[in-house]
């Protein structure tokens, strides 16, 4: 079930309306059954994977939870990994490690091939394979009681505002909260729908408007030169973030006004002065998984340079094979984990270009540049992630820099109407983020006048009924 | 009223018909009872809800269930078609026309429809319970353009034998619940995998929601000239709307580039499809590709030009002598535009035009005695 869908708009309303007319007791066998509903909406069968999912991760955090024999301990917990990891491999990496393999082997002039199958990914798989891998190492860890309510636990997994594209929770703050009596609250109704509002303005008026732009220019590359490639790429850029942010804010939104908190997954990434910044700012919750279960177990700065580098190196790199199976993302993960490096090996070298040329004399103009730049190179590395495979994404990086059409636009742009107000759409959302920024930086500002707050969300609502593209379009981390 | 007792009230005002909606939307009854079917304008302008675009067409024949094949034990000549078979707006079916015009029995064999369900061909003679007859008879199988390549381009559905329950599971809520299967997979469609489309047309439908949703769309269109997304491409001068499928950015696109090896790979399959139906029932093929409309009339919204998919397969199946009605310059000399403004399917002109082509070709062969040449 999509979000941006009539379906999703009658489920939720009443689920919210059952929700607080049910005892609390009930609750979870309410938001439960309609967490399993709003997943077979994809694929019926694909539920009995979330079930095998909870039982195993269920079973093994109360052994590991039980017992106090270390060798116990981990049998289960290498048992959760290996099942829930093998799940995911074989459904979303099998193939993708079969074509390598016979690629590598043919090299060879071995022409045995591993077998590839026509599978269906399992929507969101990533994500909750995640959000139960940090339920039973944390309990490995002793940071989490085992969960003995198995209705709770399978909530846990399941949760429907942020099972198919997270945030990815962890068991520590939101499993608590399925335990806590939720009242009717006006003030998180008032927020979570404004944030829902602002979810659905996202993804409706500027991810799905850009998103035409962009598979026109991208699904065929081989027509177009320059100007077009620089637009698209730029719209891509937002057309995730708008996408996957706003994806994220309907399901911070919708929990909210169920009671529920989930971890902000998004702070203004092309604000980011440095890509250390953009990666506290873009899928938080996920850049702090793989903190917490990757880069610290490996070391993290804690050790030698060289070590730290490459533990950065090989979390980037399994970050870009989780977002997708294929090569591009890997480079995608790799670019990401090289920016990062880099701008730690250039620290004092920028601080001191910065002085030379008196930036530094400026700071907020200093930001304004480090920001731009920062953007400039993120966008860049979203080529890898948008293309359709690795020959297309290096003609992109080709035909960037190819401006043998001149500036036009033909092919690209059918609707001038349209594409002026992806463009506006754009300003808009760059604005709000804008004022967001300020207002966190500098805590004087904190809200603006009722009427004035009012006139907005009248506005936002407008936009998205005059200006959403109601195409049913899914949202695109759902295949990772 | 504080804040909290008003959200309560809020809640029962769109709580309690949310769960009616959610119930409703997934039982045939309601959905039967409360909407109101619009046989006046084309598919794709039923679905668009712009008034700017509301051409009235000729009422639809036929039905996606046509299930039970009368007279399929003395049918001279078998249909295997798609929506250009199974529903016509401006006469007859098109098997009932074949009847009239060839004095020979034409029954169209059902099968199954939409995006899920691409043609089986020897599956759905199996199917019909057609069984080798001494008596040779035609089997004429139409393909719209944009599905020739899904059909086709490998043999595997075109060849193979499926469950009868796959095969009919399209249609398992027009047939009743005759068995646990057929329940489940109604259950699976109507609760699940069908649920956002029972809402879009209820509100596209229904008596209380379509004029609302013909007001949005059509002030939406006439000041910012949007169109709902599924239909991205259109003309309006004069009004002209085609199907989303032939303008994606799938194999089903005008824009899709048909290699020579697309060609040769179709022709290959329907080159094997004449020898089995020939061999296991002694039926004589007659392909029919239907062009899309968007082939007929690109250069009314885009300046690629056509890369002539349609007619380089006839000419490949007249080379490997798979009888073929090639459509493609008989449509674009027409002088009347041979489909509906508003509609994906064929007019009474492109009707005909295909029947007499049919007719040529079997006359020519000498496969029906008796046939008439005078339409």
């Amino acid at each position: 079930m999509l979000f941006n869908s009539i379906q999703f708009l009658v489920f939720f309303t009443a689920i919210v309306f059952l929700f607080f007319s049910l005892p609390h007791k009930t609750r979870w066998v309410l938001l439960l059954l309609g967490s399993y509903y709003f997943y077979m909406c994809w694929k019926v069968e694909y539920i009995f994977l979330i079930l095998l999912s909870t039982v195993i991760d269920y079973i093994a955090g109360l052994v590991i939870g039980a017992t106090k024999r270390i060798s116990i301990k981990r049998i289960f917990l290498a048992f959760s990994l290996i099942t829930n990891l093998g799940i995911l491999f074989s459904f979303k990496y099998w193939n993708f490690f079969s074509d390598s393999v016979n690629q590598v082997a043919q090299s060879f002039n071995i022409f045995h091939s591993l077998p590839t199958y026509e599978i269906l990914l399992p929507v969101g798989i990533s994500f909750y394979t995640f959000q139960t891998l940090s339920y039973t190492i944390d309990v490995y860890r002793g940071k989490k009681e085992p969960e003995k309510h198995l209705g709770i636990f399978a909530l846990y997994v399941a949760f429907f505002p942020q099972l198919v594209a997270g945030p990815i929770e962890r068991s520590t703050h939101l499993m608590p909260q399925f335990h806590e009596e939720k009242s009717i609250d006006p003030r998180r109704f008032a927020s979570g729908l404004r944030l829902m509002a602002w979810g659905f303005f996202k993804k409706l008026v500027i991810a799905d408007r850009l998103a035409a732009y962009v598979d026109t220019v991208y699904g065929n590359a081989g027509d177009f030169y320059g100007l077009p490639f620089w637009i698209a790429t730029f719209f891509f850029a937002f057309q995730i973030y708008c996408d996957f942010s706003g994806y994220s804010d309907i399901a911070i939104g919708a929990a909210k006004i169920l009671g529920y908190d989930l971890m902000t997954n998004f702070r203004r990434p092309y604000f980011a002065i440095d890509i250390s910044d953009f990666w506290k700012r873009w899928h938080i919750s996920l850049s702090t998984w793989f903190r917490d279960y990757v880069y610290i177990p490996l070391g993290g700065n804690k050790v030698r340079k060289s070590r730290w580098y490459l533990n950065l190196a090989i979390t980037f790199l399994v970050s870009g094979l989780w977002h997708g199976a294929a090569w591009t993302f890997v480079i995608w993960g790799a670019l990401h984990g090289f920016y990062l490096i880099m701008s730690i090996l250039t620290v004092r070298l920028r601080q001191k270009l910065a002085d030379i040329s008196r930036l530094s004399r400026y700071p907020n103009f200093h930001r304004v540049f480090r920001a731009l730049i920062t953007s400039t190179l993120a966008i860049y590395a979203w080529v890898f992630f948008r293309a359709d495979g690795l020959d297309s994404a290096l003609l992109v990086t080709r035909r960037l820099f190819d401006f043998s059409a001149g500036l036009s636009l033909q092919g690209m742009v059918q609707n001038s109407t349209d594409f002026i107000i992806a463009w506006a759409a754009i300003l808009v959302l760059l604005g709000v983020d804008l004022v967001v920024e300020l207002m966190e930086k500098y805590s004087g500002v904190r809200s603006f006048a009722l009427s004035t707050r009012w006139l907005a969300y009248g506005m936002l609502i407008f936009s998205i009924l005059l200006f959403g593209v109601f195409n049913g379009q899914d949202f695109i981390y759902f295949q990772f | 009223m504080s804040g909290e007792r008003l959200i309560r009230v809020l809640l029962i005002l769109l709580g309690i018909p949310a769960i009616v909606l959610f119930l409703g939307a997934k039982s045939e009854y309601v959905m039967g009872h409360f909407t109101v079917v619009d046989s006046t304008h084309g598919d794709l302008s039923k679905k668009l809800k712009i008034r700017d675009f509301q051409v009235s067409v000729p009422p639809s024949v036929g039905s996606d269930s046509s299930y039970y094949l009368p007279g399929l034990a003395d049918a001279d000549i078998l249909l295997i078609g798609d929506s250009f078979f199974r529903w016509h707006r401006g006469g007859p079916m098109f098997a009932e026309q074949l009847s009239g015009v060839t004095g020979h029995h034409a029954v169209n064999l059902w099968s199954p429809g939409g995006k899920g369900y691409p043609q089986r061909v020897i599956s759905q003679l199996e199917g019909a319970g057609v069984r080798w007859s001494d008596t040779t008879r035609v089997l004429l199988v139409e393909c719209i353009e944009r599905n020739l390549v899904r059909n086709y381009s490998d043999s595997k559905y075109a060849l193979e034998s499926v469950s009868r329950p796959d095969l009919n599971s399209g249609v398992a809520e027009n047939r009743g619940t005759a068995g646990l299967v057929d329940l489940l997979q109604t259950i699976r469609y109507r609760w699940f995998e069908s649920a956002e489309l029972n809402y879009q047309y209820l509100l596209q439908n229904s008596p209380a929601t379509v004029g609302m949703t013909e007001f949005y769309n059509t002030m939406r269109y006439r000041v910012f000239d949007i169109m709902p997304g599924m239909i991205t491409v259109y003309d309006n001068d004069p009004v002209m709307l085609f199907y989303e499928d032939t303008i994606d950015d799938s194999e089903h696109s005008y824009f899709y580039p048909h290699s020579d090896e697309t060609v040769q790979a179709i022709a290959e399959t329907l080159e094997k499809v004449q020898s089995e139906v020939l061999n296991r029932f002694n039926l004589r093929l007659i392909f029919l590709p239907v062009p899309n409309k968007i082939s007929i009339a690109a250069e009314r919204v885009t300046d690629v030009p056509y890369d002539m998919f349609v007619p380089r397969l006839c000419a490949e199946l007249e080379r490997r002598n798979v009888p073929t009605i090639s459509l493609y310059e008989l449509f674009r000399s027409s002088e009347v535009f041979p489909y509906h403004p508003t509609d994906t399917h064929w007019n009474q002109t492109g009707v005909e035009q295909a029947l007499n082509q049919l007719n040529d070709l079997m006359i020519s062969r000498g496969w029906v005695d008796g046939i008439s040449s005078d339409l």
